[in-house]
């Protein structure tokens, strides 16, 4: 007999209660809610996220630390370069910015967007490898909702799938439950954008002569009203044309390096 | 009681050094599991009940920072700390190579079980994505449990 009769009771009884717990979980998520023990072991394991997520910085900081003088000398030259190039652009943006403002104010157009960011650190990666999401350090108490828009200055993220007090998770657009519409930003061409759990999205439900180019900028559609229209999503890698199906599928790859991300902006009340 | 509050420790430990893996830390796309090897680790160490109990714990933690599939998670984790438990009693449980084999082998049967009730789009790339996750862990649990013996022939010389 390799398990005692009392070790054969144990096993069962938790086998039994993670059923159980499961089963609870799905019916919760099933109403839309988080169930009991995720807020529980969430709000466990949040101090020690965030903890860790604190020593990042003195980790970078110290390994920065032991670098030769060269090396140091070379990046203040480059820093100052790039200074000198970001205080033109400044110039330039700002010129533009009052333009942009002006045109608005004509056209009647609310500047919703720009009055409504909320600026979150991501405080930990999901720890398993099937699913591409991420705490941030902004929950409830800092406004944030289910289903508010997640982007940063290169383009869209995801979106809040879960709020807690004080953190929420964010589904990265790459996880394989992740589906928002989008379209070709020059063609104006329509369809629904698709996670695969990999690097790249799936632009599906075109027609297969739909006018799409490999290099083309892809952008949200705003359908569902979820997602604010206009967002950059990445841009075109491959086309597969099927013209039996009579479809097209693009490869996607994101504007946005996900694994890099450190800082990002919840947008909300999505438009 | 004192030893699985201890192992609980580091499970929570190593789950807070998960979520902040460089992202470089990668083959085939696959990134390691260090819950999953100090399970695995502890669970060969010290036999199957122990396992299941802090794979139930793991897979609850697991299962939580996703926010879905925790029945999938505590179940797939209870399995295979029975089984790395189950290593134990009928192999030599102090040679590296066991614990090696358990965290890579464990690594496929479990993403195999977790897989089956939420299946991944892209096959090619979920199977090589399990691979490099099983080569990343079977190297961690490697390094893990080479310390893990140093540290207890010290304390053994230290008794003596």
């Amino acid at each position: 007999m390799i398990f005692k009769q009392k070790s054969v009771l144990i096993i069962i009884a938790l086998f039994a209660v993670g059923i159980v717990l499961g089963r609870l979980h799905q019916n919760a998520r099933l109403a839309g809610n988080s169930s009991v023990a995720q807020k529980m072991t969430q709000a466990a394991m949040f101090p020690f996220d965030t903890a860790f997520s604190k020593g990042k910085p003195i980790a970078y900081s110290v390994e920065r630390s032991f670098r030769p003088r060269r090396s140091i000398i070379a990046e203040n030259k480059q820093l100052a370069k790039e200074n000198e190039k970001l205080r033109r652009e400044n110039a330039a943006l700002r010129k533009t910015s009052h333009e942009n403002r002006e045109l608005k104010r004509i056209l009647n157009l609310k500047e919703k967007t720009s009055g409504s960011l909320v600026a979150a650190e991501i405080i930990s990666r999901t720890p398993s490898n099937w699913f591409d999401t991420a705490l941030i350090n902004v929950g409830s108490k800092g406004g944030v909702k289910k289903g508010d828009c997640v982007l940063d200055d290169k383009g869209l993220i995801g979106q809040i799938s879960e709020v807690n007090t004080w953190n929420s998770q964010i589904i990265y657009l790459t996880d394989a439950s992740s589906s928002i519409g989008a379209m070709v930003e020059r063609s104006r061409v329509a369809g629904i954008l698709q996670g695969q759990g990999t690097d790249y999205l799936i632009l599906n439900y075109l027609h297969k002569d739909a006018d799409i180019k490999k290099n083309d900028t892809v952008i949200s559609s705003g359908m569902g009203g979820v997602i604010p229209k206009g967002i950059v999503i990445g841009k075109v890698t491959e086309i597969h044309r099927d013209p039996s199906a009579g479809t097209t599928i693009a490869h996607i790859k994101p504007a946005v390096k996900l694994d890099e991300l450190e800082y990002v902006f919840v947008m909300r009340e999505a438009q | 009681m004192k030893s699985f509050v201890k192992a609980l420790i580091f499970v929570i430990l190593a789950f807070s050094l998960q979520g902040s893996l460089p992202a470089w830390l990668k083959i085939w796309d696959g990134k390691p599991d260090i819950v999953f090897v100090v399970l695995i680790l502890y669970a060969v160490t010290n036999g199957s009940v122990f396992g299941a109990l802090l794979g139930f714990f793991s897979g609850l933690c697991c299962g939580a920072a996703v926010g879905s599939c925790i029945g999938t998670f505590v179940v797939t984790r209870m399995l295979c700390g029975i089984g790395a438990g189950l290593m134990r009693g009928s192999l030599f449980s102090d040679n590296p190579v066991i614990a090696v084999c358990a965290a890579g082998g464990l690594t496929i049967f479990c993403e195999g079980v977790f897989l089956l009730s939420n299946p991944m789009p892209n096959i090619a790339h979920t199977v090589m994505k399990t691979l490099g996750e099983a080569i990343l862990n079977a190297i961690f649990a490697l390094v893990f449990y080479t310390v893990f013996l140093h540290i207890q022939a010290r304390k053994k010389r230290t008794l003596i």
